[in-house]
């Protein structure tokens, strides 16, 4: 999946872009999983699907990477592959997604870094050249 | 931004009023010129865009040690009116209440360094740290609710620590005014299983040594002497205080827009202190505050614990006393002087410590001559500094810096460290490190920081405190 990590002083910022809007969403989540560990070490061998909808778009990302990271804590989930559907009516930004992955296990895992929440800092995302982009930036 | 700055003294820089449009007040920055040259233009946005709030008093200051952060710089100082002023969750931070506790122990560095390995496993063994780390603390609701509401007092009733460590907390290691009602059902189920967990990122349980005293009669009161071990902690309010700011801030945006307040940047999303917005923040903002000074108080005890297992030392023979802990991320309401008269301000420290002076009523009797103990951290491999609150009430709210300071992103700090052995270079000039996170230690490395002894330095220039000791690490262990 496309995305890549961007510098933010003591923070991190993820930028994730695809031919539209569910491919951009899809990388984020799988961009956001290869700040917490190696995700190639992460089997797909657990589901978790989760329904968000927010009025903003800005607010719908902040969610979606907020509920990541509450899934992350509480669970040890984390994901290795990450299956986005976005849509917006009546008003409302909606998203669905599929993540596969498994709980952390620290004999299998490598830890990287645990973000404490996703911001509304410099926080893009829409249609862009080419498709689609966000960027987040995510304290640390 | 940068050519609007002028330099009034050694120590500081003026950027005025008015270099953007609403900026009410102007903001100062505290930097020699060497600093100065490390400035990012950033910070210098933030802190004008942070001087357009409104109600707010004097200046927007910046520490030595700032960086550039969301909304609000990262060492930064605002205080607003009451009446006319606002409480914002970006002048705190995610981290609500992270701070710095620091341990004196009898035992001399010498005695530690023969068992130094040793002492950092156990360190490492004894603090879970990282993603996937599970405490060994489970709070039921009952629990969570007094840790809430009586901060670090929970932990010493639960036999993890002295009665008299509380005293030696800035605010007696609890905020009155904590709703527990305040906290959303996320906010409390992140705080159940992690209290007693250091986090990530630049998170830090330290040994180190007191290398040098350099206000011996300070230090004396502080009970720093040289050539014995200490322990430092940096941690804060785990996913509680994180999951209360990213609740809040859609619910200040909200608020911003219902109050016409203008907002020149989304993270400082803001509301009128008297406002239910404020007062629902507030309320949870000072829960997440009483947890992470339970947070501290067990990871001190844990720490301890381990250390004199290591070390094969009965409790007495370890000496751990509290010097103190400080928080430096949150906001309080406090009395001080601006604009020529005396008011209750909220004053914002994000990325700034209290330093308040001798005789301030505040203090520990113990302390009252000597003025507040101001914990500063260094990098992983430069020392750390213990400084005395002076008398800056008039000028920075009784503010200072909180920490060296980044220098480089975490993504430079990690191009710069590939192919490098940052452990193995630390060992060899004398440091211990052990770390949850090994792959991304680089991120870390001292280089990514400014040397704490030049922050400090302008912090002494100006006035705004006192260097009492420095002390060098000697194990690190990281989340």
């Amino acid at each position: 999946m496309p995305f890549d990590l961007i510098d933010s002083s003591g923070d991190i910022g993820v930028r994730a872009w695809g031919p539209d809007a569910h491919a951009a969403f899809s990388a984020l989540g799988e961009g956001f999983y290869s700040l917490l560990t190696d995700a190639s070490r992460v089997s797909p061998s657990k589901g978790l699907s989760l329904s968000l909808s927010a009025p903003t778009l800005e607010t719908l990302t902040v969610k979606f990477l907020n509920e990541l990271i509450h899934r992350a804590e509480q669970e040890r989930f984390l994901g290795a592959a990450c299956d986005a559907r976005y849509s917006f009516s009546a008003g409302e930004h909606r998203l669905s997604a599929v993540i596969l992955g498994e709980r952390f296990s620290s004999k299998k895992h490598a830890r990287r870094l645990m973000p404490k929440a996703a911001t509304y800092h410099e926080l893009k995302a829409g249609p862009a050249p080419g498709g689609w982009e966000i960027r987040v930036t995510l304290d640390l | 931004m940068k050519e609007k700055l002028r330099r009034t003294d050694e120590w500081r820089l003026e950027l005025p009023a008015g270099s953007i449009p609403g900026m009410s007040v102007p903001a100062v920055i505290y930097a020699d010129e060497g600093i100065e040259r490390a400035l990012d233009e950033k910070v210098l946005r933030q802190a004008a865009n942070t001087a357009c709030l409104p109600g707010i008093r004097r200046a927007a200051l910046v520490m030595p040690d700032a960086h550039a952060g969301y909304g609000f710089p990262i060492g930064g100082v605002a205080a607003f009116g009451l009446r006319d002023g606002v409480v914002s969750p970006g002048g705190v931070g995610y981290d609500i209440n992270c701070g710095v506790r620091l341990l004196a122990t009898a035992v001399p560095a010498a005695r530690l360094l023969r068992d130094r390995d040793a002492a950092a496993a156990a360190l490492f063994a004894a603090v879970p740290a990282g993603v996937g780390s599970e405490s060994s603390i489970r709070l039921s609701k009952a629990d969570e609710k007094a840790v809430a509401e009586k901060g670090a007092r929970w932990a010493v009733e639960r036999g993890m620590g002295e009665p008299g460590d509380l005293e030696r907390c800035e605010s007696g290691g609890r905020l009155d005014g904590a709703g527990y009602g305040a906290l959303s059902r996320r906010a409390l189920e992140r705080g159940r299983g992690q209290l007693g967990t250091l986090g990530s990122g630049n998170h830090f349980v330290e040994i180190q040594e007191v290398a040098e005293i350099l206000d011996p009669a300070d230090a004396a009161a502080f009970g720093l002497e040289k050539g014995l071990a200490a322990v430092m902690i940096h941690s804060g309010s785990r996913g509680l205080g994180h999951q209360v700011c990213a609740d809040s801030i859609d619910e200040m945006l909200a608020a911003a827009r219902r109050y016409g307040i203008a907002l020149p940047d989304r993270e400082l999303a803001c509301a009128p202190c008297s406002s239910p917005e404020a007062e629902r923040y507030l309320a949870a903002m000072r829960a997440a505050a009483n947890y992470a000074w339970a947070n501290r108080q067990a990871l001190g005890w844990a720490a301890g614990k381990a250390l004199a297992a290591a070390l094969k030392l009965s409790p007495r023979e370890l000496g751990l006393r509290l010097v103190y802990d400080v928080a430096h991320n949150i906001a309080k309401v406090e009395e001080h002087s601006a604009g020529g008269r005396r008011e209750k301000l909220m004053v914002h420290r994000k990325g700034a410590t209290r330093a308040f002076p001798p005789g301030h009523p505040e203090l520990p009797a113990e302390y009252r001559e000597a003025g507040q103990p101001v914990i500063i951290p260094g990098d992983m491999g430069r020392s750390s500094y213990v400084l005395a609150g002076t008398g800056a009430m008039g000028e920075t709210f009784g503010s200072v810096c909180h920490g060296a300071g980044r220098l480089m992103s975490r993504g430079e700090a990690s191009r710069r460290a590939r192919g490098r052995d940052i452990v193995r270079e630390l060992a060899e000039s004398g440091v211990s490190v052990m770390a949850a996170a090994r792959g991304t230690l680089g991120e870390e490395m001292p280089e990514a920081y400014k040397d704490a002894g030049g922050v400090v330095r302008v912090v002494e220039g100006a006035g705004l405190a006192k260097i009492v000791a420095r002390l060098r690490p000697l194990c690190v262990v990281k989340g």
